[in-house]
């Protein structure tokens, strides 16, 4: 029976339940601070039983109508304060009902989304990290994962680049692939959504890919909660090894309607700029190195001066490059939001508009959201909802990182001697195309067009047993766009290039749990779910290509003269499973959890298509034994271990087990095919079996409490395109293969260092560290891989560590030069002395060892908040620290007197005869002796300690902007990236120039630096 | 009520796991066992092992370029190390090249492996079509081991398919003796079978012939080589261009006995690595001339009159570029890998080396070519060995100028360690570090 008919016949059942009338009543109430007195707006009053619930307004008072008229049980829930539960008899028509709340600093009460449920934070024995949006309000977000920077131990947010909308990498406690991808699973409303790069156009691109994640509007976003162990992931079983990021957006809560409405606008620029030679500086080091290598003097000269030059320049060139490139560049966000409901309806509706312009010409990034959250009563056994999202996202892209073709990475290389424009105004044919040109001329943009929905039923049964059945889509359209100008770049020798393509990946997830809540005698407490999903995702690519525009004004393929190439293509991979939850718990003391999933994939061969994916792991609160009631130091203690399995299967292709002939080996214009993979029948999941230990402790009566865990985590099975011998006519299958290791610890603070109520000083101070061991303990025969520019990946080693040569200072004399083993026979006094580690007498490849590792000791981040009156001020610090870099920039701007790149002002402390204890080789035309050979010259401490964040807000106070109709008002004015203190010569030490890769990590090659932002903003309520 | 829907779960949680859902297909590729099944399946596995010979690391770019920069026909004037080694002549094993062009090649083998092996379980096939086919791949085959023995000396012996990865997956090296009679003996087979004629852009029979005469030449098989090259002549088949620009601007033309065919649809990216930026490429690399720092003056080998400077080197602004592809709009030149003009002067240094009579025999070879392109006749004092082979060199350096020949023309006369200043561990490059790395049974080449 097909399963979609199954899900279908189901919600006709579901809706068949009646409804059951009775006569109405109204509880009503105010709900105030225990402590202070001070009335708490915003604060949820729910009745479980019925679903019904409502928020407390400006004045703390709340309202529920339309109610049987019972007893009930109601509930107060507020973030950072205990739940209250309190049960009232409204059988006489109405009651009152106030509440007077304690703080909570812990948050025990709060819920904590898991995998196909929620679960109160008391009682979660799992590794999950939280993140309420609201303490982040007034940050900048261009996407959701920003939102995670520093903010969750263990946690590691990289913005690779500073190009607007492109891929972020996030590592949940490191990274346990080579190639099957180390990006957590990402759910949204408990589906999963579609994640990676799907753009056809990037190709030539350099680094940096964007991502579909990019179109998730963090405005819309309640809470996140990432899933680090093996025990709270693997309920989502082969897709949970990195982790699992729940997204959570916000729904309406009864009551009259919210409008929230938040706009900041500000200005991003760059703010730790490179120095290049200027142009007297260039001649002179350059005529330097053509002298000693060709005997020819003055090879670059100005036109007015009185030698005869082979280069004259212009008189006054001396083009900063960077300066014609970088620009201030406007960021702004406008939101808006409505939330409510009826005692039967609730509903959240929003719509943002974001637009960020890049700091460099030719980038930039828009996008539109919509969404609409809703939930339906049917009849007090059945809820209906639905959550859509509709996205229109429009980035516009230029090359960088590895290329030269980019703007930035132009601007980097290209001479100070050159001029931007001919006299005729048209552009210098500079020696790497003109970054100028480049940024003006070419276009390339990602339009994507996102829905993003799902909808439910839940039926309950009985008390504490819920049917819910849901259906998700999320389609995924990216129209891309690429212009190269006849004028200007890649293109001008075919008349201007272009390219169109349509990728439309669509994601459909058919879901139904049985989810059970029951308590017996008090003392055994079983909460859990068992369900089953089935995913099919398709993606449909079309592309078309051509050349030959008539001039630099057409810019679409209908003017082209060639049309060179399109192709059309389809590939389908499906997942389905069965999947459970069991909780356990006794005595409010003791908890047991296990967790079980089954995935079959279409992606693996008929033999290992299915895996089992357990996880067990308990709790012991402590702090609720009897015996612990004696004593006041301690106001928290809990004990948390688990052990679990999970899988990977991200990143290898849908069809990686079989043996293919593929088509398109044409030749002569005839069709031709050729083998294109090798069969791997017995190609299965990867899997992690990782360990956790975890304590959570509070001091001072929970104002400061601690937060601790330590992870083992090995990966066995590797999918890894491992290597064959290439006289096979294959390079590579995709097998199971190789170990990998992480283990490491994260401790979180929370300090409530001053409190009191609204009129006092307030003063939270939080701080998270996470430290991942990476080590790679088992390849292919043990053998290495060397990839990027200087990455490898070796057994006993972390993964992605730098290799290369090192080096021993500078040859001073000839003597030293002959007297050290040979390098080259045109080594000279001047140039670098790399060491001869296997001792042969000659400098070969067999002289590298490990250099350097892009892995930090550790990461975190440090947030203090102070409130004083309507005062907030917060200051957000994040760190990285113990981590190298690979500069490959390095490789051409250092390389003096070679390539006739510009040069950094390093180059003006260069070895020459009269400077004989320069730090930096000399120049010398062709770089004889391969200075810039791949070793530790270019290795640099990547550690940083950046602000990220500094904000300072002022809410109006309540008595001023009632009067004027508002529930709420706040202005802020926000820096981000106000500085970053670090050893590091580059632009920027967050950098990736590969993107969100697996193995080349922190390696720098021409990536665009991040913005230094400021922004004012402001948030009203109605 | 209830129990119905707690039934109606089971079931769907069952159907969820149910294993059809699991069972998707590939749309751009077809199984291994589908693919040779009938004469279409090998008429299409054919035309795929052509297109191997496209790739950047054999025709679409490097084959016929290395040889010209490793020699000192062309200077580096790019940015990618890898070609900077080649000119050089410091090249590692790390090479990415060096690595990529074997892949490639190999590539290629693995595809006409296939047909050989498969060709005769193949039902409903013609004998014409299986001659044709099987003669195609046989010379292919001998084409990828030639270009794969001149780069790296004796290689692996891969005679079969791969279908999976095993140890027989790590094979040792032949020597390279072994290699070239392998060649000979598929060569050899392919003549027998492969039709008469047919477009410059596959193998024929002359093909098959043309390629031979340069193994022998290569192995010093003189006579050999002087036969196979007077059969191609004799063919009849094919004439010398009367413009040597012709040659590069007319693809379909008589001298072209076996050249890779590049359409719009396959453009490769000769020209824009040969031209400089005021034209719209890359000018990776450039004609040696009075200004190198290396060995070599291309431009200077030119007589004034010879007309093949202009059909190859252009200029713009004091700047020599190579200028035999010029298509840089639509990539879709050609690169020859046979012409006639290969073959006269192929006879002429056989005969030179079996100590022909140089005027009767050896002249009228090399004074074809040196016709067509303009410039007078060899002196006819040239007669000894060593003068005849400078005269043979030089002549070939200029004709084949950026087709791939020089660095193994050096090589092939003895004299690539004089003219270039290398030792003797440099006439052949070392084999890629990465496969080294993968089969243990392989040796590097001494001094590497």
């Amino acid at each position: 029976m097909n399963i979609k008919t199954i899900i279908a016949i189901l919600s006709v059942l579901l809706l068949a339940a009646a409804p059951v009338l009775a006569r109405q009543a109204a509880i009503s109430g105010t709900v105030t601070d225990a402590r202070t007195g001070e009335t708490l707006p915003g604060a949820t009053v729910l009745i479980e039983a019925l679903q019904r619930g409502a928020s407390t307004d400006l004045q703390g008072r709340y309202n529920l109508t339309n109610i049987p008229a019972d007893v009930h049980t109601v509930r107060i829930t507020y973030v950072g304060y205990k739940n209250q539960t309190r049960v009232v008899d409204v059988t006489g028509g109405t009651a009152v009902a106030d509440f007077a709340l304690e703080e909570d600093f812990l948050g025990l009460d709060e819920v904590v989304v898991v995998g196909y449920g929620t679960e109160q934070r008391a009682n979660v024995s799992g590794s999950v990290g939280s993140l309420r949006m609201e303490s982040i309000e007034s940050v900048p977000l261009p996407t959701v994962e920003n939102a995670l920077q520093g903010r969750i131990a263990g946690v590691r947010v990289t913005q690779n680049s500073g190009a607007p909308g492109s891929a972020i990498s996030i590592r949940v406690r490191g990274s346990s692939s080579i190639s099957a991808g180390n990006d957590p699973l990402y759910v949204i409303d408990g589906v999963p959504v579609n994640q990676g790069n799907f753009s056809q156009i990037d190709a030539t691109f350099g680094g940096q890919g964007i991502n579909t994640l990019s179109d998730l509007n963090p405005d819309d976003v309640e809470s996140i909660e990432v899933l680090k162990d093996a025990s709270a992931a693997a309920i989502y079983g082969s897709r949970a090894s990195n982790g699992v990021v729940l997204i959570t957006t916000k729904r309406g809560s009864e009551g009259a309607p919210r409008i929230d409405f938040s706009a900041y606008y500000g200005t991003q620029h760059d703010y730790n700029r490179v120095n290049y030679l200027n142009a007297d500086q260039y001649i002179e080091v350059y005529n330097e190195s053509i002298l000693n290598a060709f005997g020819l003097p003055d090879y670059f000269g100005y036109e007015d001066d009185d030698t005869a030059n082979f280069v004259e320049v212009p008189a006054g060139t001396d083009t900063d490059w960077l300066d014609e490139v970088l620009r201030a560049a406007p960021i702004a966000n406008t939101s808006i939001s409505v939330s409510g409901g009826t005692d039967r309806t609730r509903y959240f509706v929003s719509g943002t508009s974001f637009i960020q312009d890049g700091i460099v010409r030719g980038f930039g990034y828009e996008r539109l959201n919509g969404r609409i959250n809703l939930d339906y009563q049917a009849f007090n056994n059945l809820t209906l909802g639905t959550n859509i999202s509709l996205t229109r996202g429009v980035i516009e892209r230029s090359r960088s990182d590895n290329t030269i073709y980019g703007p930035f990475a132009n601007a980097n290389a290209v001479p100070p001697v050159e001029p931007i424009y001919n006299e005729d105004g048209s552009y210098f044919n500079t020696l790497y195309a003109n970054p100028v040109g480049l940024g003006r001329e070419n276009e390339a943009e990602e339009r994507t067009l996102r829905i993003l929905g799902n909808t439910f039923a839940s039926y309950r049964l009985a008390d504490g047993l819920e049917l819910r059945g849901s259906l998700g889509l999320d389609q995924y359209t990216l129209r891309s766009r690429l212009y190269d100008s006849p004028i200007v770049g890649l293109a001008t020798g075919t008349g201007g290039a272009g390219t169109a393509a349509n990728s439309f990946v669509t994601k459909i997830t058919y879901e139904s749990t049985l989810s059970f809540n029951r308590t017996y005698r008090d003392l055994h407490s079983v909460t859990g779910v068992v369900g089953g999903s089935y995913e099919d995702n398709v993606t449909e690519t079309n592309s078309v290509s051509g050349s030959q525009f008539p001039n630099e004004f057409f810019r679409y393929l209908t003017s082209a003269a060639t049309i060179s190439s399109g192709s059309s293509a389809y590939t389908e991979w499906t997942l389905a499973s069965l999947f459970s939850r069991v909780n356990y718990t006794f005595n409010d003391r003791y908890t047991l959890t296990m967790n079980v999933r089954t995935d079959g994939s279409s992606r693996f061969g008929e033999d290992n298509r299915y895996g089992f994916f357990p996880s067990a792991s308990a709790l012991w609160r402590i702090i609720d034994e009897p015996f612990m009631s004696r004593q006041e130091f301690l106001s928290d203690l809990r004990l948390r271990a688990s052990y679990g399995i999970t899988g990977n299967q991200f990143g290898i292709g849908n069809f990686a087990s079989r043996g293919l002939w593929a088509g398109g080996s044409n030749y002569n214009d005839q069709p031709g095919t050729a083998p294109a993979q090798l069969a791997n029948p017995d190609l299965k999941w990867e899997t992690t079996n990782q360990f956790n230990i975890g304590t959570d402790f509070a001091l001072f009566n929970q104002r400061l409490a601690f937060t601790f865990d330590y992870f083992i985590k090995k990966t066995d099975d590797l999918l890894l395109n491992r290597p064959v011998p290439r006289s096979t006519g294959f390079t590579s299958l995709t097998s199971n293969v190789g170990s990998m290791e992480n283990r490491g610890y994260e401790v979180s603070v929370r300090a409530h260092i001053l409190r009191g109520s609204l009129t006092d000083l307030r003063w939270t101070s939080e701080l998270n560290i996470g430290t991942t061991q990476n080590e790679v303990t088992r390849l292919y025969q043990d053998e290495p891989i060397n990839t990027g520019f200087a990455s490898r990946i070796e057994v006993g080693q972390p993964l992605g560590v730098f290799y290369g040569y090192v080096t021993d200072g500078l040859f001073r004399t000839p003597d030293e030069v002959n007297s050290h083993a040979f390098q080259d026979q045109d080594t000279s006094p001047g140039d670098i002395r790399f060491r001869d580690l296997n001792g042969d007498g000659f400098i070969t490849g067999l002289d590298r060892q490990i250099i350097g590792n892009p892995w930090p000791d550790f990461s975190g981040g440090f947030n203090n908040t102070f409130q004083f009156r309507g005062f907030d001020l917060s200051v957000f610090l994040e760190f990285v620290y113990g981590n190298d870099i690979f500069n490959a920039n390095r490789l051409y701007t250092d390389a003096y007197g070679t390539f006739f790149d510009n040069h950094t002002k390093r180059a003006l402390d260069r070895w020459t005869p009269d400077n004989p204890d320069a730090s930096e080789p000399r120049a010398a035309w062709g770089d004889p002796n391969f200075n810039t050979r791949n070793s530790d010259r270019f290795i640099e401490d990547g550690s940083y300690l950046r602000i990220k964040n500094l904000i300072l807000g002022y809410n109006l106070p309540g008595e001023t902007i009632t009067r004027f109709g508002f529930r709420s008002a706040r202005i802020y004015l926000q820096a981000q990236n106000l500085h970053t203190f670090t050893n590091y010569s580059g632009f920027d030490p967050e950098v990736n120039y590969a993107g969100n890769t697996g193995v080349v990590r922190g390696t720098d090659f021409y990536t665009l630096p991040q913005a230094r932002t400021l922004t004012a903003g402001i948030n009203l309520g109605f | 009520m209830k129990r119905k829907l707690l039934i109606l779960l089971t079931v769907l949680v069952l159907a969820a796991g149910c294993d059809s859902v699991l069972d998707t297909n590939p749309t751009a590729s077809i199984d291994a066992s589908q693919a040779l099944q009938n004469e279409r399946g090998v008429e299409l596995a054919v035309t795929g092992a052509y297109s191997a010979l496209q790739t950047d690391n054999i025709y679409g770019q490097e084959y016929n370029m290395i040889p010209d920069l490793y020699a000192d026909n062309l200077r580096f004037t790019g940015t990618f190390t890898n070609h900077a080694e080649f000119d050089n002549r410091s090249v590692f094993p790390s090479n990415i090249s060096v690595l990529l062009t074997w892949t490639d090649l190999y590539a290629g083998v693995n595809r006409v492996n296939n047909v050989i092996a498969g060709i005769d379980d193949v039902d409903n096939i013609s004998v014409a079509a299986r001659d044709r086919y099987l003669g195609e791949a046989l010379a292919l085959r001998g084409l990828f081991y030639f270009n794969l023995v001149r780069y790296y000396g004796g290689v692996p012996l891969v005679l079969v398919p791969s279908a999976g990865v095993g140890p027989e997956s790590s094979l040792a090296r032949s020597t390279q003796q072994q290699v070239y009679s392998q060649i000979i003996d598929d060569l050899t087979d392919a003549i027998d079978i492969l039709p008469e004629s047919g477009d410059p852009f596959r193998f024929s029979r002359t093909g098959a012939q043309a390629l031979l005469a340069k193994v022998y030449l290569e192995t010093g098989q003189w006579a050999l080589a002087r036969d196979m090259a007077t059969a191609v002549i004799g063919s009849e088949r094919y004439g010398l261009v009367d413009n040597y620009r012709d040659l590069f601007t007319n693809k379909d033309n008589p001298e072209a006995i076996f050249s890779v065919q590049f359409t719009v649809n396959d453009n490769n990216s000769q020209a824009f690595w040969y031209f400089p930026q005021d034209l719209g490429g890359r000018l990776g690399y450039a004609p040696t001339d009075a200004s190198s720092s290396g060995p070599g003056n291309l431009v200077d080998a030119y007589l004034p009159q010879d007309t093949r400077f202009q059909a190859s080197i252009g200029e713009i602004e004091g700047l020599y570029y190579g200028n035999k592809y010029f298509r840089i709009s639509n990539g879709d030149d050609n690169v020859y890998v046979l012409r006639l003009a290969d073959m006269y002067l192929t006879r002429a240094e056989a005969n030179t080396r079996l100590g022909a009579d140089p005027v009767s025999v050896i002249h009228p070879d090399i004074n074809r070519i040196k016709l067509r392109a303009g410039i007078p006749d060899i002196d006819a004092s040239v007669t000894s060995e060593s003068a005849l082979m400078d005269e043979i060199l030089n002549e070939r350096r200029v004709e084949f100028a950026m087709e791939g020949h020089r660095f193994f023309d050096l090589r092939r006369t003895g004299r690539a360690m004089s003219v270039l200043g290398i030792p003797e561990s440099r006439l052949i490059f070392p084999l890629p570090q990465a496969e080294l790395d993968v089969n243990t049974n392989l040796v590097q080449n001494q001094g590497y």
